[in-house]
């Protein structure tokens, strides 16, 4: 019996897919959210194999993670779902630590043997061709900043905030040349290849106020 | 890379004597990408370079070290721009 908790947005409505997997045998639905806060009680409160979130849900799964919501030794599988999976939202998954992809309007015995594949690792989002020779790896983007240096949190906001280095130079009043070897630094230090990474890491507002 | 752009500069050439920092990162064209280098020599100055470089200077890469020649852009002793073509590593 695969047990999942599925969250629904107005936007991505997912409680059609709740509806259809939850007739089947194999599937126990074990909580329908509509929020982050009810996803988080859900996860707490119920052992579950995999979480099943809409497309505008993916930043939220970090969040959650971040929160400490998921405290189980086995953490449940971070599942995406959509009417049309394209490669871009394979990708959002990918760097957002998802486990896989699925096709929502897909008819529900076929979605329940594809969640089990990805429950049992035996289909994993890396082997999918659009990855290879990316050189980007798994939930990349799933993770705050490491700054070990005070000043660092500055240029890391900077960056967030879309300047480019001349400005940041102007702004901290330090050289180019330090802001260039800084960015550098943080780069290194947390494991990203492209300044843009940084950017996105450190612009997105991971704290959704209904986690509170 | 002509030689007539610039002139030799001794051996013992300090490169405290024209960059406050020997540490810089070279940044692709893109803008995407980082990698930081250290100055090991200066080895020329321009002449007046048609594409505004200032100096060469024989570099060495810091992560996986490899050694490597740089055309620099240098202002006020700060490192502006720079273009690294890394040395053959004879593998």
């Amino acid at each position: 019996m695969l047990r999942i908790i599925i969250a629904t947005s107005d936007t991505n409505p997912l409680r059609h897919l709740a509806d259809s997997l939850g007739e089947l045998p194999s599937i126990d639905v074990v909580d329908v959210c509509t929020t982050g806060q009810h996803a988080i009680n859900a996860a707490r409160g119920h052992p579950a194999d995999a979480l099943v979130f809409p497309p505008d849900w993916a930043e939220t799964c970090r969040a959650m993670r971040l929160a400490g919501t998921v405290r189980s030794n086995v953490p449940p599988h971070l599942v995406l779902a959509a009417v049309e999976p394209a490669t871009s939202l394979l990708v959002k998954a990918f760097l957002f630590g998802f486990d896989g992809v699925i096709t929502s309007t897909d008819p529900p015995e076929t979605l329940a043997a594809h969640l089990d594949r990805i429950v049992d690792g035996s289909e994993q989002l890396i082997d999918n061709k659009v990855f290879h020779g990316l050189g980007v790896r798994h939930g990349l983007l799933a993770q705050e900043i490491v700054i070990d240096e005070d000043d660092d949190k500055d240029l890391a906001r900077l960056i967030g905030a879309g300047f480019p280095d001349d400005d940041i130079a102007d702004l901290l009043g330090w050289s180019i040349q330090h802001v260039r070897n800084r960015i550098e630094h943080l780069l290194t230090l947390n494991g990203l290849k492209y300044r843009t990474q940084l950017a996105v890491v450190s612009s997105s507002v991971w704290r959704i106020p209904d986690f509170h | 890379m002509s030689d007539q752009e610039f002139e030799l500069l001794p051996e013992g050439y300090p490169v405290d004597s024209v960059v406050d920092g020997p540490v810089f990162t070279e940044v692709t064209s893109s803008g995407e990408m980082y990698t930081l280098y250290r100055i090991v020599r200066v080895t020329h100055i321009a002449r007046d370079h048609p594409d505004g470089w200032t100096h060469r200077a024989n570099v060495v890469r810091i992560h996986e070290p490899q050694l490597g020649v740089a055309l620099l852009k240098v202002v006020n002793r700060v490192i502006r721009d720079a273009r690294v073509a890394l040395s053959p590593t004879g593998q």
